[in-house]
């Protein structure tokens, strides 16, 4: 497994230990998971794809600017791949700051730019058999903005 | 020169295929005229193009970047991830 990008379930105890870190007075997880509902369609499975090593790159660049952003005292994140059922964690983005404060904001800005940047796509399963790519955001080239 | 192109996400049910090698002229072919010949070969991307952006070797490229032989050019349709 990539240390972003991995086709395991995703593991929180080794990023919280990677942030252990006795400065801090917060830390913020965030798990992204997989929902049984999608714009009104019963969704039983998600298949995450990435560009592998594109998306290493881009989420080790969105740690290190939401650690120089919000001078927060670390940031992991990690994205999973391939064929995930109701409930398991797409993504876990984990934010150790100082205070709770800009630990939320940290964290909420990480995932918003993993959304937006990151190459992975995910198609949809329905109950009726069914699949399709989701509509996303066109990448821009502004990954450094 | 030879060019092996990687279809992403929906891209792949598009052209029905992962990925292919192409057999380019050789001489300064960029990205966007990649684009144009991949256009001709298979009809389904042509309402897709003008959202997709290129990677080559794991950087993301301009549309004119200029293609060298060997290059693995990635189509990236917009993204989805989270």
């Amino acid at each position: 497994m990539g240390r972003w990008i991995t086709s395991e379930p995703l593991a929180l105890e080794p990023l919280l230990r990677e942030l252990d870190d006795p400065a801090s007075g917060a830390v913020v997880v965030f798990l992204g998971t997989v929902r049984n509902e999608n714009e009104g369609r019963p969704v039983r499975a998600i298949t995450y794809e990435a560009h592998e090593r594109l998306a290493e790159q881009v989420l080790s660049a969105i740690e290190r600017e939401t650690v120089e952003r919000f001078g927060v005292r670390g940031c992991r994140i990690q994205h999973r791949t391939g064929l995930l059922q109701l409930g398991e964690a797409s993504v876990a983005i984990v934010v150790s700051a100082g205070h709770r404060g800009e630990a939320y904001a940290a964290s909420r800005y990480a995932i918003d730019e993993v959304k937006r940047r990151a190459p992975i796509w995910k198609e949809e399963h329905y109950a009726g058999g069914e699949s399709r790519y989701l509509d996303g955001v066109p990448l821009t080239h502004t990954a450094e903005d | 020169m030879r060019v092996t192109v990687v279809y992403y996400g929906g891209l792949k049910q598009d052209v029905g295929m992962r990925s292919e090698t192409l057999e380019l002229p050789d001489g300064a072919l960029r990205v966007g005229e990649l684009g144009e010949v991949l256009r001709e070969r298979h009809p389904a991307l042509a309402g897709r193009l003008h959202t997709v952006a290129y990677a080559v070797n794991d950087a993301l490229v301009d549309a004119d970047y200029v293609l060298q032989d060997g290059d693995e050019a990635s189509l990236l349709p917009p993204v989805s991830g989270g």
